[in-house]
């Protein structure tokens, strides 16, 4: 039920962001579905946590940073056409 | 119909090499596609078409980039279980759900003629996408 009700917000969120250039998701929305979805299967966050070492965190941050960059960079660069 | 215009019957454009070859040029067909959001250019009985599309194999190494990213951090914290393959299903599957946009662009009868698309659906997934892993791995203490 929750699910479905984040998907009903989501439609509503494409459409006004497809009228012009993208501009993504709000963060908000997209924390509350990898909540849902992650409470929905019973994953123990503190456990899951229990289990990345301080390397893992640290290469876990820089590898999505990076890919972070790049993606900005690419609707940057789209934006611009 | 004897009256209609066709761009192909007649030309005496400077950049025309091989005069011959216009009359029987076949229809050309391209189509591109990334997962599924389908760019069709279609281009039909004409010369000299210029097209620049968004740069998909750059759209799709960033893709796999973030799904094997996702996936590292799944594998890592649920391990091999039946419950990290639903939380990356369930992840998979509003990926998903943002990748319908089509567009198609007939070209017909035409000739110098530039055109340019843009596929906002790919970038606004690609963000998505990227939103996603940063919100789980916020969840995780990672940032």
């Amino acid at each position: 039920m929750h699910i479905l009700m984040v998907k009903e917000v989501l439609k509503g969120v494409k459409y006004v962001s497809n009228e012009n250039s993208p501009k993504g998701i709000p963060n908000k929305v997209v924390d509350l579905l990898v909540t849902n979805i992650l409470r929905k299967n019973g994953v123990n966050i503190e456990q899951a946590k229990n289990k990345l070492s301080e390397e893992d965190k640290q290469a876990l941050k820089e590898m999505v940073e990076d890919l972070k960059a790049q993606v900005d960079e690419f609707v940057k660069q789209n934006s611009k056409k | 119909m004897a009256n209609e215009w066709r761009a192909l019957d007649y030309w005496d454009g400077k950049n025309d090499l091989n005069n011959d070859a216009d009359a029987l040029q076949d229809a050309t067909e391209k189509a591109k596609t990334i997962q599924h959001s389908h760019e069709w250019i279609i281009v039909r009985d004409s010369e000299y078409v210029n097209v620049q599309t968004t740069d998909t194999q750059v759209a799709l190494s960033l893709q796999l980039g973030i799904q094997a990213a996702l996936a590292a951090v799944i594998n890592i914290t649920l391990g091999d279980t039946n419950q990290g393959k639903k939380v990356a299903h369930d992840l998979k599957q509003f990926m998903r759900t943002r990748q319908h946009n089509s567009q198609r662009t007939i070209i017909e009868n035409s000739k110098e003629i530039q055109v340019t698309t843009t596929d906002t659906d790919i970038a606004v997934n690609l963000q998505a996408m990227i939103q996603i892993l940063v919100a789980l791995i916020g969840q995780l203490d990672v940032l």
